[in-house]
């Protein structure tokens, strides 16, 4: 019997733009913590290896301080280590990992597959077959000798890859680093652990893709896990339980307001946020001044409670009532331009009357507001 | 409104008090020259209402140098049906007091209430400035302040708005223009006013996502290079392991070496082809060298044959010569033979010529010497010493041609005999001890020489008789010639009776010798006997020596011949011999000739023979077989060397041709070049190696990759922020032009009844011609119809007369606006429209006149003949003044 970790995709180095300058360090942040995370959950269960399928670090060029990072931070975790180079990473004649050897950054207990040779897994009964990436992009299927090397009868063979797996995933099917199918089977693999697709997803009984151990987009995939994978012994069916490790739930959301209950549930979404949310709100639809109103002010509270909040409301378009006008205060010229924008609004160009409306409702409200106080 | 009486009192120039009562509606006309107080007059007015009471700020108002005055001014006037009384004292004592109605109203309350119904407000401290003024500052003009239009609008324009909005109230915003001043502030933080371009954060914004694609972009450039410096060394590493495994450059050494092998082998065999040429060449040559000498022989054997026809005809050549010779030489005989009868004869014929002459001369002599012996007989005696001696020389005579010839024939001999000598045949012999030859008639023995001038019979005792016939010369003839002169030598000789030239020389030398003696006896005997004797002796001597001499000649002379009678002439007899010895002479030339041939053909002969006996040496020599035969193999062995020379220098000739040595050595270059080329490749991409993997080493460290994913955050979060600006400045701008927009429209809606009022007076003044008004209500330009067309004007841009009209105008305007708004309305007019020229004044009375049937209007002038058409009487201040002067006065 034997019990690793199976986990890819760190992409250590990884920045992001889609949020504001101070929650993209956060983010940023959280790949060393999950990283961290995976050294206590290998300790916690006893494995007996932890496998890295690949994209460890995001680039090739990243900085000393980054590679000695993402080595200190498998220090939680004093068994074997297998880290794969992926695309991200390959294991070029010039790599971010022949500069990790010359910075003397590797600890012993951590192993490099940079050539497609059996690497043992010390004191188990178990061999890592890796195909590791020796160019950005390959067109063959590296895992081929996989097949061809025999071992010991006895011996858990473990298959290690980076890169598509034919004939499933839709999007990718022309996509580099084609791994086969039915890969798992023709090279009698007791399993075959896969990275480069960021969520987790099981291929056939014996191939699983990880997926990242901390989410990086608005793409609901099951990002965010690592596997605790089992074997009885060589031949069976392994057991796979994923380890939920994501710091940060990424979450998109999409709401169209129409009435007053709609922004409730607005409201509701909005007020239940933490701080491992990263939210991406799109909202569409219509709101009155109240409702506007409850709205940013939802969203406001909300940056409070999340971590990140990315709300999209120009879909969101503003419908004051004749009250919510006179409310305003916007008799005279100020009535007939508030009576333009709303018609405009509506039209194919409607964009910049829509935000011109609100600009305009904003100032007012500020003034009837100040008025009020004064 | 309609202000009905004005009172003053201390107040600047009016010391005394003084009231003017009784104003009328519409104008009221005030006259005075300078200083009078006109302006004063409306300085009062308007201190009566702009100014606190209470106010310190007002020394002005007092007479001049009365610190201690009250300046008072006392107002009464009606306004919407109630009649108002305002009293206003300053300084002294202070007090303000209104009633309207009768109700009466103090201070501070009156003065607000007033300041609420005119529309003007008070300054805060200090006098009252225009920015306070409000409507009545635009409304009452100051002096030379008619065109003055756009301060007092601004500063009444509130009171303005206020006023007439009311007309249009359900129009305006109340909010609006804060609402668009601060969209235009907000819209003017992002773009700039006129031309709308991004400015302050917007255009930080915009810059600074520049700068960062900027920088982006160097650091995308530097991971492109990065990325292909690690493709490049990878694929450098790969091509060193290659060439370090496989050194290329050894194979191409190999062939290098394997070329040069063949290249000197080639070298070789083209030295050995030249050595070889050499001995072709010399083979060659020893074949024709052979070739040549059996070609000798064979000529030998030809000329042979050739020289033995030769002989053979030179041989019967000789035969022919020598027969013409025996047929000259009988023929030189029988001619010698004539010569010698031509010669005895002519001998003989001389020789009988001389014995005639002896004989002549004897008897001539014997004749002379008896007829003178007589003669001398008698005087012989004494002479005969002298006689004997004469004789004596007598004997001795010889005449000196006689002699000279002699010589000469002498000479002549010598030189024949000389000539002879030199070139009759020389025969030198040295026979041994006791030998003998006979050579001609001489026997000779020992050594000799004997020169042989005609063929001479040598003979050799015992062994025959050898003939040597001098060759060509004319040793012949010379011998003719030399008997020839001998015989007329001998004759001379005789004839003279001297055996030789010497014998002549000798008598001549002793005849001399005896004439001396001869002249020594004729001296004596002249001397002993000076007359003709001795001439006779002589005489007698003479002829008996001449006849004994001649008889002596004669007697030598042989008897004379038998036909001594039929003899010829000596000259016949000398031209006989000539002729024959012409005939000698030219046989033997011809003689000569045959034996010269023949002798040439002799020598032909011998010569041809002696060639002939050389090459039959030749031809006949013992080893000539064998050397003909060594020749003969010696040329079939030299052929045979040279062919196979030849055919081995042919098959090396193609094997050289065949081994290309010019592209050998090509290739041994190209071999070389290509493996040094490679190995210099090498060198350099070893070089490269280390170089681009220091550098990457370098590069790598940089973290140029995370430097650019976080560019590309900071880019994407950037240009999420220049969107936004970008959306809202669009959105700033749109509404900012859409609330001026509609803001126009309310204003347009609201001027136009101002507009319609401005028009009306403009109606009068410049028919067609319109004003447009600012947003504050000032007009703004003058639009007027011209022969071009309208033709517009900024009203700051026209003539002051012309601004003056249009402020006076607007001002009616502005006051019929007021009006209708039921606002209180009174205009004052200080002096203006003075600079209207008399046209524009006329069409201004009429506006005014217009005017005034709306608005009470004050006006004062200094120049009361221009305004006595207004139909209303003028008041002179100087008038009022002096009425009340008493009065003045009194309170002073």
């Amino acid at each position: 019997m034997i019990r690793f970790i199976h986990t890819a995709d760190w992409q250590i180095g990884r920045q992001y733009g889609q949020v504001e300058a101070d929650e993209s360090y956060a983010l940023a942040e959280a790949r060393f913590s999950a990283v961290e995370r995976i050294a206590s959950l290998a300790s916690e269960h006893s494995v007996h290896a932890v496998l890295v399928a690949g994209d460890v670090f995001d680039a090739q060029t990243v900085s000393d301080k980054t590679i000695h990072r993402l080595f200190a931070a498998l220090r939680g975790y004093q068994g074997p280590w297998f880290l794969l180079p992926g695309n991200h990473d390959a294991a070029l004649t010039e790599s971010v990992w022949a500069r990790a050897v010359r910075l003397n950054a590797i600890p012993e207990n951590v192993q490099v597959c940079q050539k497609p040779e059996p690497c043992l897994v010390p004191g188990t009964q178990a061999v890592i077959l890796p195909a590791p990436l020796a160019q950005r992009h390959t067109y063959n299927d590296l895992t081929e000798w996989f097949a061809h090397r025999q071992t010991e009868p006895g011996v858990y063979r473990l298959g290690l890859a980076h890169g598509c797996v034919q004939g499933i995933l839709a999007e990718d099917i022309d996509s580099t680093n084609p791994v086969a199918a039915e890969r798992a089977a023709t090279a009698r693999l007791d399993y075959l652990a896969l990275g480069d697709w960021h969520g987790a997803k099981q291929v056939d009984e014996r191939t699983w893709y990880s997926g990242t151990p901390e989410p990086d987009r608005w793409k609901d995939n099951g990002a965010g896990n690592v596997l605790l994978v089992e074997l009885e012994s060589p031949g069976r069916t392994p057991k796979v339980t994923p380890i939920p490790t994501a710091h940060y739930r990424w979450r998109s959301e999409s709401r169209n307001i129409q009435v007053s209950s709609d922004v409730d549930a607005v409201e509701a979404l909005l007020s239940a946020l933490d701080a491992h949310d990263v939210l991406q709100l799109n909202l569409s639809g219509q709101v009155d001044l109240a409702g506007r109103r409850r709205v940013i002010a939802a969203i406001g509270r909300a940056r409070g409670l999340a971590r990140c909040i990315r709300a999209d409301t120009e879909a969101l378009a503003f419908e004051p009532t004749q009250e919510d006008v006179d409310a305003l205060g916007a008799d005279g010229y100020l009535g007939e331009a508030i009576a333009n924008l709303r018609k405009e609004q509506g039209a194919p160009e409607g964009a910049v009357p829509r935000e011109a409306l609100l600009i305009l409702a904003t100032l007012l409200d500020k003034q009837k507001a100040e008025g009020a106080a004064t | 409104m309609k202000l009905t009486c004005i009172r003053l009192e201390a107040f600047r120039q009016f010391r005394a008090p003084i009231e003017i009562a009784g104003l009328a509606e519409g104008i009221n006309l005030f006259t005075g020259p300078n200083e009078t107080g006109k302006s004063t007059l409306a300085q009062a007015v308007r201190a009566a209402f702009f100014e606190r009471h209470r106010s310190g700020s007002v020394e002005h108002l007092r007479p001049w140098g009365d610190t201690s005055a009250t300046p008072t001014v006392e107002l009464e006037f009606t306004f919407g049906g109630k009649h108002y009384r305002l009293t206003k004292a300053f300084l002294g004592k202070k007090r303000c007091a209104l009633t309207v109605d009768g109700k009466p109203m103090d201070g501070t309350e009156a003065e607000d209430h007033l300041a609420e119904l005119f529309g003007f407000r008070y300054a805060g401290k200090g006098a009252s400035q225009a920015e306070c003024w409000g409507i009545p500052g635009l409304l009452w003009m100051e002096q030379g302040g008619a065109q003055e239009l756009t301060e007092p609008v601004e500063h009444a324009s509130a009171y303005l708005q206020k006023a007439l909005g009311k007309s249009v109230g359900e129009l305006a915003s109340s909010d609006g223009d804060r609402v668009l001043a601060e969209v235009e502030r907000l819209r003017n933080e992002l773009l700039t006013p006129a031309a709308g371009a991004p400015r302050g954060a917007f255009t930080e914004a915009i810059a600074q996502r520049n700068k960062l694609k900027e920088e982006l972009d160097t650091v995308s450039s530097g991971v492109a290079e990065y990325r292909s410096a690690v493709d490049r060394f990878a694929e450098l590493k790969q091509e060193h392991a290659r060439d370090e495994h496989g050194k290329p450059w050894e194979g191409l050494r190999a062939s290098a070496r394997r070329a040069q092998g063949e290249l000197d082998a080639v070298d070789e065999l083209e030295r050995t082809q030249q050595q070889e040429n050499v001995a072709l060449k010399a083979a060659t040559a020893q074949v024709a060298l052979l070739v040549e000498r059996l070609s000798n022989f064979r000529k030998q054997e030809q000329d042979r044959t050739e020289f033995r026809g030769k002989v053979d005809t030179a041989k019967s050549t000789v035969q022919r010569a020598l027969q013409e010779v025996a047929i000259r030489e009988a023929a030189v005989t029988s001619a010698k033979t004539t010569l010698q009868s031509a010669q005895d004869l002519r001998r003989l014929v001389l020789q009988e010529a001389a014995r005639r002459e002896a004989l002549r001369r004897s008897e001539t002599a014997a004749s002379q010497l008896r007829s003178l012996t007589d003669v001398l007989d008698k005087v012989e005696a004494q002479e005969r010493n002298l006689a004997t001696l004469r004789t004596a020389a007598e004997a001795l005579s010889l005449p000196a041609d006689v002699l000279n010839l002699l010589r000469k024939q002498q000479g002549e001999l010598d030189g024949l005999h000389a000539k002879l000598s030199a070139v009759a045949t020389r025969l030198r012999f040295k026979l041994n001890d006791g030998q003998r030859l006979q050579i001609g008639k001489e026997q000779v023995s020992g050594a000799g020489e004997v020169l042989l001038v005609e063929p001479t019979t040598i003979v050799l005792p015992g062994m025959g008789v050898l003939e040597v016939a001098p060759g060509e010369s004319d040793a012949s003839e010379l011998s003719g010639q030399i008997v020839s002169l001998q015989s007329s030598h001998q004759a001379l000789l005789q004839q003279w009776g001297v055996r030789s030239l010497a014998a002549a020389e000798a008598r001549a030398l002793e005849y001399a010798t005896q004439q001396i003696r001869i002249r020594e006896a004729e001296a004596m005997l002249t001397a002993l006997v000076p007359k003709g004797l001795d001439l006779l002796r002589t005489e007698k001597a003479n002829a008996s020596g001449e006849a004994q001499q001649s008889a002596d000649a004669l007697a030598q002379f042989p008897p004379p011949p038998v036909n001594a009678e039929s003899l010829p002439t000596p000259a016949e007899a000398e031209n006989a011999e000539e002729s024959a010895r012409g005939q000698v002479t030219r046989l033997e030339s011809e003689l000569t000739s045959a034996r010269m041939a023949h002798s040439g053909a002799s020598a032909s002969v011998g010569e041809l023979e002696r060639q002939l006996l050389a090459l039959e040496g030749l031809v006949s020599a013992p080893d000539r077989a064998a050397a003909i035969e060594q020749a003969n193999a010696d040329l079939v062995s030299a052929n045979a060397a040279k062919n196979v020379l030849a055919s081995g220098i042919e098959a090396r000739a193609a094997k050289i041709s065949e081994a290309r040595p010019e592209v050998l050595q090509q290739d041994v270059e190209r071999f070389q070049k290509s493996a040094d080329e490679l190995s210099r490749r090498f060198g350099a991409r070893h070089e490269e190696l280390l170089r681009l993997g220091t550098d990457l080493k370098v590069k790598g460290a940089l973290g140029l990759e995370e430097r650019r994913a976080e560019l590309e955050r900071d880019q994407e979060q950037l240009g999420r922020r220049v969107v936004e600006l970008e959306r809202r400045s669009r959105a700033l701008d749109y509404l900012l032009k859409l609330l001026q927009a509609k803001r126009a429209e309310v204003t347009k809606r609201l001027h136009a009844p101002l507009q319609l009022r401005m028009n009306h007076y403009l109606g009068i003044l410049m028919p067609g011609a319109q004003l447009t008004l600012r947003e504050d209500l000032s007009p703004e330009s003058l639009v007027r119809k011209t022969g071009q067309g309208q033709q517009s004007g900024e009203l700051e841009e026209m003539s002051f007369g012309c601004r003056e009209q249009l402020g006076v105008i607007s001002r009616f305007a502005y006051a019929d606006l007021l009006l209708n708004a039921g606002r209180p309305t009174m205009l004052i007019l200080d002096d203006a429209l003075v600079h209207s020229d008399e046209e524009r004044l006329r069409q201004m009375k009429r506006v005014l006149f217009d005017a005034a049937t709306r608005h009470q209007v004050l006006l004062f002038t200094c120049h009361p003949e221009k305004w006595t058409d207004l139909g209303v009487a003028a008041r002179s201040l100087a008038e009022l003044r002096s009425t009340k002067a008493s009065d003045v006065m009194a309170v002073a």
